[in-house]
């Protein structure tokens, strides 16, 4: 069974022969996905069938003997399937001793000099010697070129070719090494693959003149960008770390004065010390490993098993511990729980996430996206939120400090507005609106939806964790409470933002995605959305009857809730609902079709295991 | 080197060997990127984000490094469970929950219409207890033996049980009053105010961690002062909060009210007293 693999030209997701959009990304498929006559699987070459059959045969693999037929193609089922990039990945390089491709089956019929590959090195110097016998006379001596260069004499395993005097300077400098055409000098090295040393018989005259014009090898499409964004990270890592430092300072001068020993203050002065140090120093790290554009491994995270298991402990343990005293006891010994019932929930939703859709991005990309939802998101929606209630406060001539007691808006329907334009409009749009923007930045270096999707699931997740936490140090004794509650902050905060970078994919990267700013702006506004009904839930709270229901108690052992906390619960269950739907469809276009056979585990993608045990994604270069 | 297999012929000139092999633009390049001569294989793919990998994805761990992570977080865990699980014995030695032996039980009973409490406005007694609506700068209704006789001056302790939040239909903002005009008060937070003289200026503020802010919950207040000392020392839900001056004044009282715009409603109190002929 041979089935052959077509790749969406706009995500890389692969698809069916038969389909007419790609069911990841919604990518138009009526052009063909690669250059006409030429699939991907008949775009692969004989010579890559053999660079596949030798790594192969280094690797142990199939063996296949040294060269593969010309008429071997690269076939789903096949053992070799691994040289066709799945997914749209990188193309895989080929680790151990490179081999060298397979010649043309049949030599050009017309002894006409042309290049039959798109190649940019022309050859300046026509050949003189077209339509002449093929082979040049033995006795030709090249003492007639008394100018030449000497040989190359850099690589034992076969002579280099001289250059001579063709009307062009001789060419002193070093040869490249083999293999460093990137490096834009001499695009041919020869003596690299290790077969046996070649010696002609005789100096060859028809060599090609080595081209003694250097010039300064361009940036691939995308790096100067990623080299600036790289320096930004690295300069607001810095900078974290500086803010981290003061409001360290600031925290010992506070011990200074005594303020009591309240769990919600030590909790936000801890994040805002912990925070932008920790930050700070991973932005550093991965900004200056981004400057040395050093690749980073694939993002790999337990299974959310793991973390809700310890989800369960922590909150279990809190629960155990808030019937057994009546008061918790040092707000620094329970901190670390309280932080750990903030962040183990976030982690769970961030590992489902991630794991649903195929870990489609890098570690560097992924930590400093909710490094950033950690940190400097929250920090920017803080100030223009305050900036928004000043604005409305303004406008509608309510005081801000009214808006801080709901209970107030009951008897005043001014008041009721006001507040539900605060947390259902302003809150919403400036977080959803502040979350995305880390990974708004990486956005043209995004291949997928399901990365971009992961990326903003990541911001959101930071920031639900710097909020969380926040909100959890307001319960005080009964820290646990709100905990619980919160749980599923995540979903909210991780989804929205999903969704919310979702939609900016489309918007920049989306070209050719059929109702493109139909999806973009519908991703961006279900965000928003989401947020606004969850923010507004309290007003149900405020309806006579209603409200009188919701208002009442119901318990863990002696732990109280709210019937109103069974509302956040639908809404959870809704979102993680809808987590499940994208998460599956952003998955399922991004992997391999279902029939086709899996790889062997023998012969592996492009990944390499390095020191530290995990997978670099790529060329395998480190 | 040039393929072994003979299928190619190095002399002819008009066949130049590439080891690159040709230029394979769907696998080279992500999306939108334009072809680009220079850029080789190896840096596009060092750079480039990694496709989605169900293989990737499975395992408990996935990988080495993620088994590195799970033990770190295991371990802290763990670790904050136990720091968790030991904070409030480590504290419980410092309470003074409990009155001092020599002290003589004074008044210990659910709050009722008993006449030990003064009952004019804002003081009223329901079924839940005495329940006191503030006013400007907070409300107290007097403990009517320490009114007519020292129940202070050689040490006391006083811890009143204060009904969740829920109870009343405002904020919940209790207080006790000591000695000459000392009030201590609580909101719905956690955060506390003691006001040691009559300026205005509270002489010890913060917030606890030991205050229940759910409105489920009914909170303790303990307030002890010994004869010994000078300070006053303040408990929520037996867990010491703060110590402040304390200043007997001409005539001290005890007596529980609410600060504020708020209300409290006191279910049920204790009364201890050094001064052995104070019995109520």
């Amino acid at each position: 069974m041979e089935r052959r693999l077509h790749y969406c030209s706009q995500c890389g997701s692969p698809v069916d022969e038969q389909a007419s959009a790609c069911s990841t990304c919604g990518a138009a498929l009526s052009l063909p996905s690669f250059p006409p006559g030429r699939g991907l699987l008949e775009a692969m070459p004989a010579t890559d069938g053999a660079s596949a059959s030798g790594t192969a045969a280094a690797e142990g693999g199939a063996a296949q003997g040294p060269l593969m037929p010309p008429s071997w193609s690269f076939s789903t089922s096949g053992d070799a399937g691994d040289a066709v990039p799945r997914d749209g990945a990188v193309p895989p390089t080929p680790s151990g001793t490179p081999v060298a491709p397979a010649a043309p089956a049949q030599q050009p019929a017309a002894p006409v000099y042309a290049y039959p590959y798109p190649y940019p090195f022309a050859n300046p110097n026509p050949n003189p010697y077209a339509g002449a016998a093929a082979y040049p006379p033995a006795s030709w001596q090249p003492a007639a070129y008394p100018n030449a260069s000497p040989p190359y004499t850099g690589v034992t395993s076969a002579p280099g070719y001289p250059t001579y005097p063709q009307g062009l300077p001789a060419f002193s400098a070093p040869n490249p090494p083999p293999g460093s055409a990137q490096n834009g000098n001499q695009p041919y090295g020869y003596g690299a693959y290790g077969a046996p040393a070649f010696s002609y018989p005789y100096t060859y005259p028809y060599a090609y003149p080595v081209y003694p014009v250097y010039w300064k090898p361009r940036r691939a499409p995308g790096e100067t960008h990623a080299l600036v964004v790289s320096w930004i990270v690295t300069v607001f890592g810095g900078l974290s770390i500086l803010c981290g430092m003061i409001f360290g300072l600031v925290i010992g001068l506070l011990a200074a004065v005594p303020t009591g020993e309240g769990l919600a203050t030590l909790a936000v002065l801890v994040e805002l010390t912990v925070a932008p140090i920790v930050a700070g120093g991973f932005a550093v790290y991965y900004g200056i490993r981004g400057i040395l554009r050093k690749p980073s491994p694939r993002f790999s995270i337990p299974s959310p098993l793991f973390f809700l298991a310890l989800t369960v402990l922590v909150l279990g343990a809190g629960v155990v511990f808030w019937h057994l005293t009546p008061a918790p006891g040092s707000p620094g010994l329970i901190l670390p729980l309280v932080f750990l019932a903030g962040i183990l929930p976030a982690f769970t939703i961030l590992a489902f996430t991630a794991r649903r859709l195929g870990l489609p991005s890098t570690r560097r990309h992924v930590w400093m996206s909710l490094l950033y939802g950690l940190t400097l998101a929250p920090l920017l929606a803080i100030i223009l939120e305050v900036i928004a209630l000043v604005v409305v406060s303004r406008i509608s001539g309510v005081g801000s400090a009214s808006l801080g007691v709901p209970s107030n808006s009951a008897s005043d329907p001014l008041l009721l507005i006001v507040l539900l334009l605060t947390v259902s409009l302003v809150a919403p749009v400036v977080e959803e609106g502040v979350k995305p923007l880390g990974a708004v930045l990486l956005m043209r270096r995004l291949r997928t939806p399901a990365s971009a999707f992961l990326l903003g699931m990541a911001a959101g997740v930071g920031f639900d964790i710097f909020e969380t936490i926040g909100y959890i140090g307001q319960g005080q004794a009964d820290w646990i409470t709100i905990a619980i509650e919160r749980v599923g902050g995540g979903l909210l905060h991780g989804v929205g933002a999903g969704m919310a970078t979702l939609g900016w994919y489309y918007l920049i990267n989306g070209r050719g995605v059929s109702r493109r700013w139909l999806r973009g702006i519908g991703c961006i506004l279900y965000a928003v959305v989401q947020h606004a009904i969850f923010n507004g839930v309290f007003v149900v709270t405020l309806i006579p009857g209603l409200g009188n229901w919701l208002s009442q108690s119901w318990y863990i052992g002696r732990l109280p809730f709210q019937n109103a906390d069974f509302l956040d619960l639908a809404l959870y269950v809704l979102i993680l609902w809808l987590l499940y739907v994208v998460t599956g469809r952003l998955g399922r276009g991004a992997r391999p079709p279902a029939t086709v056979t899996p790889l062997p585990e023998a012969n592996p993608p492009a990944e390499t295991i390095d020191d530290a045990g995990s997978a670099a994604v790529g060329s395998g270069a480190r | 080197m040039y393929p072994a297999n003979g299928s190619y012929n190095p002399y002819n000139p008009y066949n130049p060997y590439n080891p690159y092999g040709p230029y394979n633009p769907t696998t080279a390049y992500p999306p939108h990127a334009a072809y680009n001569p220079y850029r080789s294989f190896e840096q596009a793919a060092a750079n480039a984000e990694p496709a989605a990998d169900a293989r990737a994805a499975r395992g408990f761990w996935s990988g080495r490094f993620g088994v590195i992570v799970a033990v770190i977080v295991a371990v802290v865990t763990v670790a904050a469970i136990a720091m968790a699980a030991v904070a409030a014995p480590l504290r419980g030695a410092q309470v003074g929950a409990t009155p001092p032996a020599s002290f003589t039980r004074v008044y210990d009973a659910v709050l009722s219409d008993d006449g030990k409490w003064a009952d004019t406005s804002p003081c009223t007694f329901t079924s839940q207890g005495l329940d006191v609506t503030g006013g400007l700068g907070g409300t107290a209704c007097t403990f009517q033996p320490s009114a007519a006789a020292d129940l202070t001056s050689q040490g006391f302790w006083i811890e009143a049980t204060v009904a969740p939040a829920a109870s009343v239909a405002g904020t919940s903002v209790p207080l006790i009053l000591v000695g000459n005009n000392e009030p201590i008060l609580f909101d719905s937070q956690g955060a506390y105010f003691i006001y040691c003289h009559d300026d205005g200026i509270a002489c010890a503020q913060g917030t606890t961690t030991a205050w229940h802010t759910n409105a489920f919950v009914a909170n303790t207040i303990s307030v002890s002062y010994d004869a010994g000392a000078t300070t006053l020392m303040v408990y929520a839900n037996g867990q010491l909060v703060t110590s402040a001056p304390f200043t007997q004044g001409g005539q001290p009282t005890l007596a529980l009210g609410a600060g504020g715009d708020g209300e409290a409603i006191f279910t049920h109190v204790r009364i201890y007293s050094a001064s052995g002929s104070a019995r109520a």
